[in-house]
Protein backbone atom coordinates (compact mmCIF):
# COMPACT_ATOMS: atom_id res chain seq x y z
CA UNK A 1 0.00 0.00 0.00
CA UNK A 2 2.60 2.54 1.09
CA UNK A 3 4.68 1.62 -2.22
CA UNK A 4 1.47 2.57 -4.31
CA UNK A 5 1.93 5.76 -2.66
CA UNK A 6 4.71 6.56 -3.22
CA UNK A 7 4.54 5.33 -6.60
CA UNK A 8 1.78 8.13 -7.55
CA UNK A 9 3.55 10.64 -5.34
CA UNK A 10 6.81 10.10 -7.71
CA UNK A 11 4.55 10.29 -10.73
CA UNK A 12 2.93 13.49 -9.63
CA UNK A 13 6.37 15.26 -9.16
CA UNK A 14 6.11 18.16 -11.71
CA UNK A 15 3.04 19.38 -9.39
CA UNK A 16 6.16 19.52 -6.44
CA UNK A 17 7.55 21.56 -8.75
CA UNK A 18 4.93 23.95 -9.29
CA UNK A 19 4.21 24.05 -5.42
CA UNK A 20 7.77 24.80 -4.39
CA UNK A 21 7.82 27.47 -6.79
CA UNK A 22 4.42 29.39 -5.56
CA UNK A 23 5.68 29.15 -2.01
CA UNK A 24 8.98 30.54 -2.65
CA UNK A 25 7.47 33.34 -5.24
CA UNK A 26 4.94 33.63 -2.25
CA UNK A 27 8.09 34.56 -0.27
CA UNK A 28 9.76 36.52 -1.44
CA UNK A 29 7.64 38.43 -3.87
CA UNK A 30 6.42 40.84 -1.64
CA UNK A 31 9.62 42.25 -0.66
CA UNK A 32 12.92 42.44 -2.35
CA UNK A 33 14.69 42.19 0.87
CA UNK A 34 12.92 38.17 0.97
CA UNK A 35 16.71 37.18 0.42
CA UNK A 36 18.47 39.30 2.72
CA UNK A 37 15.79 38.40 5.93
CA UNK A 38 16.78 34.68 4.51
CA UNK A 39 20.42 35.25 5.45
CA UNK A 40 19.89 38.35 8.20
CA UNK A 41 17.57 35.71 10.24
CA UNK A 42 21.10 33.09 10.92
CA UNK A 43 23.12 35.64 11.03
CA UNK A 44 21.54 37.56 14.13
CA UNK A 45 20.36 34.05 16.08
CA UNK A 46 24.13 32.88 15.27
CA UNK A 47 25.85 35.76 16.72
CA UNK A 48 23.77 36.17 19.38
CA UNK A 49 24.60 32.36 20.42
CA UNK A 50 28.09 33.50 20.22
CA UNK A 51 27.88 35.97 22.38
CA UNK A 52 26.23 34.23 25.04
CA UNK A 53 28.09 30.73 24.51
CA UNK A 54 31.21 31.51 22.70
CA UNK A 55 32.30 34.68 24.41
CA UNK A 56 30.41 34.81 27.63
CA UNK A 57 30.87 31.19 29.29
CA UNK A 58 33.91 31.46 27.27
CA UNK A 59 33.49 28.15 25.24
CA UNK A 60 36.45 27.03 23.48
CA UNK A 61 36.57 24.11 21.30
CA UNK A 62 40.18 23.14 21.90
CA UNK A 63 42.88 23.15 19.40
CA UNK A 64 41.54 19.41 18.55
CA UNK A 65 37.87 20.94 17.54
CA UNK A 66 36.17 22.66 15.13
CA UNK A 67 36.02 26.42 15.51
CA UNK A 68 33.53 27.39 17.77
CA UNK A 69 31.31 29.79 15.49
CA UNK A 70 31.70 27.21 12.51
CA UNK A 71 30.37 24.76 14.70
CA UNK A 72 27.67 26.63 15.93
CA UNK A 73 26.75 27.49 12.33
CA UNK A 74 27.02 24.05 10.65
CA UNK A 75 24.93 23.02 13.78
CA UNK A 76 21.96 26.03 13.64
CA UNK A 77 21.42 26.33 10.22
CA UNK A 78 20.18 22.51 9.63
CA UNK A 79 18.21 22.77 12.86
CA UNK A 80 16.63 25.95 11.60
CA UNK A 81 15.06 23.88 8.45
CA UNK A 82 14.38 21.16 10.46
CA UNK A 83 12.55 23.54 13.04
CA UNK A 84 10.93 25.74 9.96
CA UNK A 85 10.03 22.33 8.64
CA UNK A 86 8.60 20.67 11.85
CA UNK A 87 6.49 23.90 12.36
CA UNK A 88 5.14 24.83 8.85
CA UNK A 89 4.40 21.41 7.95
CA UNK A 90 1.68 20.56 10.99
CA UNK A 91 0.10 24.34 9.47
CA UNK A 92 0.40 22.24 5.61
CA UNK A 93 -3.22 20.61 5.31
CA UNK A 94 -4.96 23.28 7.27
CA UNK A 95 -3.65 26.84 5.69
CA UNK A 96 -3.83 25.56 2.39
CA UNK A 97 -7.23 23.67 2.83
CA UNK A 98 -8.90 26.17 -0.45
CA UNK A 99 -6.92 24.08 -2.25
CA UNK A 100 -6.48 20.61 -0.99
CA UNK A 101 -10.49 20.86 -0.95
CA UNK A 102 -10.50 21.57 -4.78
CA UNK A 103 -7.68 19.64 -5.84
CA UNK A 104 -7.05 15.52 -6.55
CA UNK A 105 -3.17 15.58 -6.05
CA UNK A 106 -1.21 13.29 -3.82
CA UNK A 107 -2.39 14.98 -0.38
CA UNK A 108 1.38 13.96 1.01
CA UNK A 109 2.69 16.77 -1.70
CA UNK A 110 1.27 19.54 0.56
CA UNK A 111 3.71 18.12 3.00
CA UNK A 112 7.10 17.08 0.80
CA UNK A 113 6.66 21.24 -0.88
CA UNK A 114 6.83 22.20 2.51
CA UNK A 115 10.77 20.49 3.34
CA UNK A 116 11.83 21.27 -0.09
CA UNK A 117 10.70 24.64 0.40
CA UNK A 118 12.20 25.22 3.11
CA UNK A 119 15.25 23.05 2.42
CA UNK A 120 15.76 26.09 -0.49
CA UNK A 121 16.06 28.46 2.18
CA UNK A 122 17.90 26.39 4.02
CA UNK A 123 20.26 26.23 1.06
CA UNK A 124 20.01 29.74 0.52
CA UNK A 125 21.40 30.47 4.15
CA UNK A 126 24.32 28.31 3.70
CA UNK A 127 26.63 31.48 2.26
CA UNK A 128 26.21 32.97 6.37
CA UNK A 129 28.54 29.42 6.91
CA UNK A 130 30.45 29.80 3.89
CA UNK A 131 31.52 33.38 5.05
CA UNK A 132 32.45 32.64 8.25
CA UNK A 133 34.54 29.83 6.74
CA UNK A 134 36.12 32.03 4.23
CA UNK A 135 37.26 34.58 7.01
CA UNK A 136 39.03 32.08 9.06
CA UNK A 137 41.26 30.20 6.03
CA UNK A 138 42.10 33.90 4.96
CA UNK A 139 43.50 34.23 9.22
CA UNK A 140 40.62 36.11 10.90
CA UNK A 141 40.87 35.27 14.50
CA UNK A 142 37.50 34.04 15.90
CA UNK A 143 38.16 32.17 18.57
CA UNK A 144 40.77 28.91 19.05
CA UNK A 145 39.95 25.65 17.46
CA UNK A 146 40.90 23.93 14.11
CA UNK A 147 39.81 24.10 10.71
CA UNK A 148 40.52 22.36 7.89
CA UNK A 149 38.02 21.28 4.94
CA UNK A 150 38.89 17.67 3.82
CA UNK A 151 37.20 15.07 1.49
CA UNK A 152 34.86 14.33 4.51
CA UNK A 153 32.44 17.43 3.00
CA UNK A 154 30.75 14.33 1.24
CA UNK A 155 28.55 13.05 3.95
CA UNK A 156 26.95 16.53 3.77
CA UNK A 157 25.12 14.73 0.86
CA UNK A 158 23.48 11.76 3.40
CA UNK A 159 22.64 14.24 5.88
CA UNK A 160 20.92 16.37 3.61
CA UNK A 161 18.54 13.28 2.26
CA UNK A 162 18.39 12.05 5.77
CA UNK A 163 16.90 15.74 6.95
CA UNK A 164 14.89 15.54 4.47
CA UNK A 165 13.77 11.76 4.93
CA UNK A 166 13.15 12.70 8.35
CA UNK A 167 11.55 15.81 8.13
CA UNK A 168 9.15 14.49 5.48
CA UNK A 169 8.10 11.53 8.43
CA UNK A 170 7.62 14.03 10.79
CA UNK A 171 5.48 16.15 8.97
CA UNK A 172 3.43 13.47 7.88
CA UNK A 173 2.23 12.74 11.22
CA UNK A 174 2.33 16.82 11.84
CA UNK A 175 -0.09 17.56 9.25
CA UNK A 176 -3.04 15.28 9.56
CA UNK A 177 -3.18 15.88 13.29
CA UNK A 178 -2.87 19.60 13.62
CA UNK A 179 -6.00 19.54 11.42
CA UNK A 180 -7.41 17.41 14.00
CA UNK A 181 -7.10 18.47 16.72
CA UNK A 182 -7.02 21.96 17.88
CA UNK A 183 -4.05 22.63 20.22
CA UNK A 184 -1.70 19.75 19.25
CA UNK A 185 0.70 23.00 17.68
CA UNK A 186 1.22 24.43 21.14
CA UNK A 187 2.72 20.72 22.47
CA UNK A 188 4.55 20.78 18.93
CA UNK A 189 6.23 24.05 19.57
CA UNK A 190 7.30 23.36 23.22
CA UNK A 191 9.07 20.00 21.80
CA UNK A 192 10.68 21.83 19.43
CA UNK A 193 12.29 23.92 21.88
CA UNK A 194 13.61 21.26 24.08
CA UNK A 195 14.59 19.37 21.19
CA UNK A 196 16.77 22.55 20.48
CA UNK A 197 18.86 21.94 23.45
CA UNK A 198 18.78 18.16 23.45
CA UNK A 199 20.77 18.22 19.95
CA UNK A 200 24.55 19.20 20.29
CA UNK A 201 24.36 22.59 18.60
CA UNK A 202 26.01 24.58 20.90
CA UNK A 203 27.46 22.39 22.46
CA UNK A 204 29.10 19.23 21.46
CA UNK A 205 28.81 15.48 22.78
CA UNK A 206 31.93 15.34 24.03
CA UNK A 207 30.64 17.81 26.37
CA UNK A 208 27.77 15.32 27.18
CA UNK A 209 30.31 12.70 27.57
CA UNK A 210 32.15 14.79 30.01
CA UNK A 211 30.01 15.55 32.19
CA UNK A 212 26.80 12.92 31.88
CA UNK A 213 28.23 9.70 30.30
CA UNK A 214 24.57 8.17 30.87
CA UNK A 215 22.68 10.72 28.24
CA UNK A 216 24.60 10.21 24.90
CA UNK A 217 22.89 6.42 24.88
CA UNK A 218 19.32 8.09 25.10
CA UNK A 219 20.56 11.28 22.92
CA UNK A 220 21.87 9.15 20.10
CA UNK A 221 18.63 8.26 19.62
CA UNK A 222 17.80 11.91 18.65
CA UNK A 223 18.71 11.71 14.29
CA UNK A 224 19.76 15.14 14.21
CA UNK A 225 22.80 14.22 16.57
CA UNK A 226 24.16 12.03 13.75
CA UNK A 227 23.18 14.11 10.79
CA UNK A 228 25.01 17.41 12.84
CA UNK A 229 27.60 14.82 12.97
CA UNK A 230 28.26 14.35 8.76
CA UNK A 231 27.87 18.32 8.23
CA UNK A 232 30.79 18.64 10.65
CA UNK A 233 33.34 15.87 10.09
CA UNK A 234 33.95 17.48 6.80
CA UNK A 235 34.86 21.09 8.17
CA UNK A 236 37.59 19.63 10.58
CA UNK A 237 39.86 16.62 10.03
CA UNK A 238 40.31 16.54 14.02
CA UNK A 239 36.11 15.85 14.34
CA UNK A 240 35.74 12.28 14.60
CA UNK A 241 33.10 9.99 12.69
CA UNK A 242 29.92 9.50 15.34
CA UNK A 243 29.67 5.82 13.85
CA UNK A 244 26.33 4.75 15.73
CA UNK A 245 25.07 8.51 15.96
CA UNK A 246 25.22 7.67 11.86
CA UNK A 247 23.33 4.47 12.20
CA UNK A 248 20.97 5.53 14.40
CA UNK A 249 20.13 8.57 12.47
CA UNK A 250 19.95 6.80 9.52
CA UNK A 251 17.29 3.71 11.21
CA UNK A 252 15.19 6.81 12.88
CA UNK A 253 14.69 9.10 10.04
CA UNK A 254 13.21 6.31 7.55
CA UNK A 255 10.99 4.67 10.71
CA UNK A 256 9.97 7.79 10.89
CA UNK A 257 8.72 8.26 6.61
CA UNK A 258 7.18 4.61 7.54
CA UNK A 259 5.02 5.56 10.30
CA UNK A 260 4.40 9.36 8.64
CA UNK A 261 3.31 7.81 5.40
CA UNK A 262 0.89 4.93 7.32
CA UNK A 263 -0.30 7.92 10.08
CA UNK A 264 -1.41 9.85 6.61
CA UNK A 265 -3.10 7.28 5.20
CA UNK A 266 -5.11 6.18 8.26
CA UNK A 267 -6.42 10.12 8.97
CA UNK A 268 -6.66 11.39 5.69
CA UNK A 269 -10.35 10.71 5.19
CA UNK A 270 -10.98 12.07 8.56
CA UNK A 271 -9.06 15.10 7.34
CA UNK A 272 -11.06 15.95 4.21
CA UNK A 273 -14.16 15.43 6.03
CA UNK A 274 -12.88 18.19 8.34
CA UNK A 275 -11.40 20.89 6.68
CA UNK B 1 -9.82 24.18 -25.37
CA UNK B 2 -8.93 21.76 -28.64
CA UNK B 3 -11.23 20.52 -30.69
CA UNK B 4 -10.22 16.58 -30.21
CA UNK B 5 -11.05 14.90 -26.86
CA UNK B 6 -8.29 13.11 -25.74
CA UNK B 7 -9.15 9.08 -24.05
CA UNK B 8 -7.64 7.01 -22.46
CA UNK B 9 -10.36 4.30 -22.26
CA UNK B 10 -11.79 2.41 -24.73
CA UNK B 11 -14.91 4.15 -26.54
CA UNK B 12 -17.63 1.73 -24.61
CA UNK B 13 -15.78 1.62 -21.08
CA UNK B 14 -17.77 3.23 -18.07
CA UNK B 15 -15.65 6.83 -17.02
CA UNK B 16 -17.08 6.65 -14.40
CA UNK B 17 -17.95 3.73 -12.01
CA UNK B 18 -19.81 4.15 -8.55
CA UNK B 19 -19.47 0.57 -6.55
CA UNK B 20 -21.33 0.30 -3.59
CA UNK B 21 -20.61 4.18 -1.96
CA UNK B 22 -20.86 5.15 1.35
CA UNK B 23 -19.66 7.85 3.66
CA UNK B 24 -20.11 8.98 6.86
CA UNK B 25 -19.96 12.53 9.10
CA UNK B 26 -20.62 13.02 12.62
CA UNK B 27 -23.70 15.05 13.14
CA UNK B 28 -21.92 17.36 15.59
CA UNK B 29 -21.05 20.29 14.04
CA UNK B 30 -18.07 20.62 16.22
CA UNK B 31 -15.72 17.97 15.21
CA UNK B 32 -12.25 19.29 16.10
CA UNK B 33 -10.41 17.91 18.90
CA UNK B 34 -8.70 19.34 21.54
CA UNK B 35 -5.97 18.27 23.63
CA UNK B 36 -7.05 20.03 26.81
CA UNK B 37 -10.12 18.51 26.58
CA UNK B 38 -9.20 15.16 26.12
CA UNK B 39 -7.12 15.40 29.40
CA UNK B 40 -9.49 17.37 32.02
CA UNK B 41 -12.66 15.33 30.76
CA UNK B 42 -10.95 11.60 30.04
CA UNK B 43 -12.56 11.87 26.49
CA UNK B 44 -14.02 14.41 24.47
CA UNK B 45 -17.28 16.26 24.71
CA UNK B 46 -18.65 16.01 20.98
CA UNK B 47 -21.12 14.44 19.42
CA UNK B 48 -20.08 11.16 18.54
CA UNK B 49 -23.38 10.09 16.47
CA UNK B 50 -22.62 9.79 13.46
CA UNK B 51 -25.08 9.41 9.90
CA UNK B 52 -24.84 8.17 6.48
CA UNK B 53 -24.53 10.85 3.82
CA UNK B 54 -24.51 8.58 1.54
CA UNK B 55 -25.02 4.94 1.36
CA UNK B 56 -25.17 2.36 -1.04
CA UNK B 57 -24.63 4.47 -3.98
CA UNK B 58 -23.96 2.22 -7.08
CA UNK B 59 -23.92 3.75 -11.07
CA UNK B 60 -21.87 4.07 -14.01
CA UNK B 61 -21.45 6.83 -16.20
CA UNK B 62 -20.20 6.35 -19.94
CA UNK B 63 -18.15 8.61 -22.27
CA UNK B 64 -20.19 11.97 -23.52
CA UNK B 65 -23.52 11.25 -20.88
CA UNK B 66 -24.27 14.48 -19.34
CA UNK B 67 -25.70 13.71 -16.12
CA UNK B 68 -28.00 15.65 -13.49
CA UNK B 69 -27.79 15.37 -10.50
CA UNK B 70 -31.02 16.42 -8.04
CA UNK B 71 -32.23 15.81 -4.80
CA UNK B 72 -33.05 18.59 -2.27
CA UNK B 73 -30.46 20.42 0.34
CA UNK B 74 -27.90 18.37 2.41
CA UNK B 75 -28.92 14.99 0.51
CA UNK B 76 -25.15 14.62 -0.38
CA UNK B 77 -25.52 15.75 -4.23
CA UNK B 78 -21.96 17.70 -3.70
CA UNK B 79 -20.95 14.96 -1.29
CA UNK B 80 -21.04 12.71 -4.25
CA UNK B 81 -19.49 14.94 -6.45
CA UNK B 82 -16.48 15.65 -4.22
CA UNK B 83 -16.31 11.88 -3.91
CA UNK B 84 -16.02 11.43 -7.63
CA UNK B 85 -13.60 14.84 -7.89
CA UNK B 86 -11.51 12.82 -5.73
CA UNK B 87 -11.48 15.52 -3.22
CA UNK B 88 -13.32 13.53 -0.32
CA UNK B 89 -12.53 10.09 0.15
CA UNK B 90 -15.58 7.21 1.12
CA UNK B 91 -15.71 5.05 3.87
CA UNK B 92 -17.36 2.32 2.01
CA UNK B 93 -16.93 1.01 -1.86
CA UNK B 94 -15.24 3.18 -3.89
CA UNK B 95 -15.86 5.79 -7.15
CA UNK B 96 -13.49 5.20 -10.17
CA UNK B 97 -12.46 7.57 -12.80
CA UNK B 98 -10.76 6.60 -15.32
CA UNK B 99 -10.25 10.02 -17.22
CA UNK B 100 -9.07 13.15 -15.86
CA UNK B 101 -11.36 15.40 -14.43
CA UNK B 102 -11.84 19.64 -14.56
CA UNK B 103 -13.73 20.71 -11.43
CA UNK B 104 -15.43 23.86 -11.80
CA UNK B 105 -15.77 23.80 -7.50
CA UNK B 106 -14.99 26.11 -5.27
CA UNK B 107 -13.20 27.90 -8.46
CA UNK B 108 -10.58 30.59 -6.84
CA UNK B 109 -9.64 28.19 -4.34
CA UNK B 110 -6.32 27.96 -5.60
CA UNK B 111 -5.44 31.52 -6.54
CA UNK B 112 -3.05 33.68 -3.92
CA UNK B 113 -3.44 37.07 -3.63
CA UNK B 114 -0.27 38.59 -3.66
CA UNK B 115 0.76 36.69 -6.88
CA UNK B 116 -0.08 38.38 -10.50
CA UNK B 117 -3.00 37.19 -12.00
CA UNK B 118 -0.41 35.74 -14.82
CA UNK B 119 1.41 33.99 -12.33
CA UNK B 120 -1.67 32.18 -10.97
CA UNK B 121 -2.76 31.04 -14.24
CA UNK B 122 0.31 28.89 -14.62
CA UNK B 123 0.32 28.02 -10.96
CA UNK B 124 -3.74 27.12 -10.48
CA UNK B 125 -3.14 25.37 -14.02
CA UNK B 126 -0.04 23.30 -12.81
CA UNK B 127 -2.03 22.15 -10.13
CA UNK B 128 -4.47 20.31 -12.34
CA UNK B 129 -1.83 18.50 -14.18
CA UNK B 130 -0.84 20.73 -17.03
CA UNK B 131 2.41 21.75 -17.56
CA UNK B 132 4.11 25.19 -18.61
CA UNK B 133 4.14 24.06 -22.41
CA UNK B 134 0.37 23.23 -22.57
CA UNK B 135 -0.35 26.38 -20.35
CA UNK B 136 1.87 28.87 -22.86
CA UNK B 137 0.14 27.43 -25.87
CA UNK B 138 -3.27 27.42 -23.59
CA UNK B 139 -2.71 30.86 -22.74
CA UNK B 140 -3.96 33.50 -25.02
CA UNK B 141 -7.18 31.70 -25.02
CA UNK B 142 -7.63 31.73 -21.09
CA UNK B 143 -6.88 35.60 -20.97
CA UNK B 144 -9.10 36.32 -23.86
CA UNK B 145 -12.08 33.91 -22.40
CA UNK B 146 -11.78 35.88 -19.11
CA UNK B 147 -12.45 39.54 -20.81
CA UNK B 148 -10.64 42.79 -21.29
CA UNK B 149 -10.59 43.91 -18.06
CA UNK B 150 -8.52 40.86 -16.40
CA UNK B 151 -6.48 41.05 -19.67
CA UNK B 152 -5.24 45.03 -18.32
CA UNK B 153 -4.77 43.17 -15.11
CA UNK B 154 -3.03 40.50 -16.12
CA UNK B 155 0.23 41.53 -14.42
CA UNK B 156 -1.27 43.02 -11.09
CA UNK B 157 -1.97 40.93 -7.75
CA UNK B 158 -4.98 38.82 -8.06
CA UNK B 159 -6.27 40.24 -5.03
CA UNK B 160 -7.31 43.72 -6.75
CA UNK B 161 -9.33 42.09 -8.84
CA UNK B 162 -13.15 42.10 -8.25
CA UNK B 163 -14.91 39.26 -7.18
CA UNK B 164 -16.23 38.70 -10.37
CA UNK B 165 -13.21 38.84 -11.99
CA UNK B 166 -11.78 36.34 -9.79
CA UNK B 167 -14.10 33.69 -10.49
CA UNK B 168 -13.97 34.49 -14.38
CA UNK B 169 -10.41 33.63 -14.21
CA UNK B 170 -11.27 30.41 -12.38
CA UNK B 171 -13.84 29.17 -14.84
CA UNK B 172 -11.47 30.47 -17.60
CA UNK B 173 -8.97 28.49 -16.39
CA UNK B 174 -10.42 24.82 -15.33
CA UNK B 175 -12.73 25.21 -18.47
CA UNK B 176 -9.69 25.57 -20.76
CA UNK B 177 -7.92 22.35 -18.97
CA UNK B 178 -8.90 19.55 -21.12
CA UNK B 179 -10.31 17.20 -19.13
CA UNK B 180 -12.45 14.56 -20.64
CA UNK B 181 -14.77 14.64 -17.40
CA UNK B 182 -16.42 17.88 -16.26
CA UNK B 183 -17.40 18.28 -12.39
CA UNK B 184 -19.68 20.92 -11.94
CA UNK B 185 -20.96 22.31 -8.48
CA UNK B 186 -23.46 25.19 -9.41
CA UNK B 187 -21.39 27.37 -10.94
CA UNK B 188 -21.91 26.73 -14.46
CA UNK B 189 -22.13 30.49 -15.26
CA UNK B 190 -20.52 33.05 -13.05
CA UNK B 191 -20.28 36.72 -13.45
CA UNK B 192 -22.89 39.36 -15.27
CA UNK B 193 -25.09 38.64 -17.33
CA UNK B 194 -22.50 38.98 -21.20
CA UNK B 195 -20.27 36.40 -18.94
CA UNK B 196 -22.69 33.89 -18.21
CA UNK B 197 -23.72 34.15 -21.82
CA UNK B 198 -20.15 32.86 -22.81
CA UNK B 199 -20.23 30.72 -20.10
CA UNK B 200 -23.09 28.53 -21.85
CA UNK B 201 -21.54 28.58 -24.92
CA UNK B 202 -18.13 27.54 -23.92
CA UNK B 203 -20.10 24.45 -21.94
CA UNK B 204 -22.51 23.55 -25.10
CA UNK B 205 -19.03 23.49 -27.22
CA UNK B 206 -17.34 21.51 -24.44
CA UNK B 207 -20.35 19.04 -24.83
CA UNK B 208 -20.38 19.06 -28.05
CA UNK B 209 -16.91 17.92 -28.37
CA UNK B 210 -18.06 14.44 -26.54
CA UNK B 211 -17.15 14.94 -23.07
CA UNK B 212 -18.68 13.79 -19.94
CA UNK B 213 -20.26 16.17 -17.93
CA UNK B 214 -21.67 15.54 -14.20
CA UNK B 215 -23.61 18.81 -13.03
CA UNK B 216 -25.31 19.35 -9.82
CA UNK B 217 -27.65 22.44 -10.07
CA UNK B 218 -30.92 23.49 -8.65
CA UNK B 219 -31.74 24.98 -11.53
CA UNK B 220 -34.05 23.44 -13.78
CA UNK B 221 -33.25 25.33 -16.89
CA UNK B 222 -29.73 24.35 -16.59
CA UNK B 223 -30.38 20.66 -15.73
CA UNK B 224 -32.96 20.20 -18.78
CA UNK B 225 -30.66 22.20 -21.48
CA UNK B 226 -27.66 20.48 -20.31
CA UNK B 227 -28.27 17.04 -19.26
CA UNK B 228 -29.55 13.98 -20.35
CA UNK B 229 -29.47 11.52 -17.92
CA UNK B 230 -30.73 12.63 -14.08
CA UNK B 231 -29.77 10.74 -10.74
CA UNK B 232 -32.33 11.25 -8.14
CA UNK B 233 -30.33 11.67 -4.30
CA UNK B 234 -32.95 10.93 -1.78
CA UNK B 235 -32.18 10.29 1.85
CA UNK B 236 -28.51 8.99 1.05
CA UNK B 237 -29.50 6.78 -1.90
CA UNK B 238 -30.18 7.05 -5.75
CA UNK B 239 -34.04 7.01 -5.95
CA UNK B 240 -34.39 7.30 -9.46
CA UNK B 241 -31.77 6.89 -12.33
CA UNK B 242 -32.96 8.12 -15.77
CA UNK B 243 -34.37 10.72 -18.09
CA UNK B 244 -33.69 13.81 -17.00
CA UNK B 245 -36.87 14.61 -17.46
CA UNK B 246 -38.82 12.29 -16.10
CA UNK B 247 -36.32 12.47 -13.22
CA UNK B 248 -37.05 16.20 -12.53
CA UNK B 249 -40.84 15.16 -13.29
CA UNK B 250 -40.87 12.32 -10.11
CA UNK B 251 -38.56 15.22 -8.07
CA UNK B 252 -41.23 17.96 -8.63
CA UNK B 253 -43.63 15.81 -7.66
CA UNK B 254 -42.23 14.51 -3.96
CA UNK B 255 -42.16 18.33 -3.17
CA UNK B 256 -45.49 19.09 -4.35
CA UNK B 257 -46.76 16.03 -2.37
CA UNK B 258 -44.70 17.39 0.94
CA UNK B 259 -46.11 20.94 0.88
Amino acid sequence: METTRLAGIWSQRKVLDTLVRRDLRVRYARSWLGYVWTLIDPLAMGLVYFFVFGVLFGRTTGSDDLVFIVYLLAGMLPWNWFNNSINETARALYAERLLVRSTNIAREMWVIRVVIAKGIEFLLSLPVLVLFVVLILFGADLGSGNLSLNERLIAIVPALLLQFVLCVGMGLVMAPVTALVDDFVRIVRIVLRMLFYFTPIVYSMELVDDKLPWARDLMVWNPLVGIMDMWRVGLSGKVGVDGWAWITATIVSFAWLAFGLWVFRKLEPAVLKEI
Amino acid sequence: MTDVVEWRTAPDQPVITVEDLGIEFLRGRKRKLSLREMIYRGGTSHNKETFWALRHVSFEVGRGEAVGLVGGNGEGKSTLLKMIAGTLLPDEGRARVREGVAPLIELTGGFIGELSARENIYLTAGLHGMSTEQVDERFDQIVEFAGPQVRDGIDKPFRHFSSGMQVRLGFAVITCLDEPIILVDEVLAVGDKAFREKCYDRMEALLEQGRTLFLVSHSEGDLKRFCTRGLYLKGGAVVQDGDMDAVLDQYNDDIMSQS
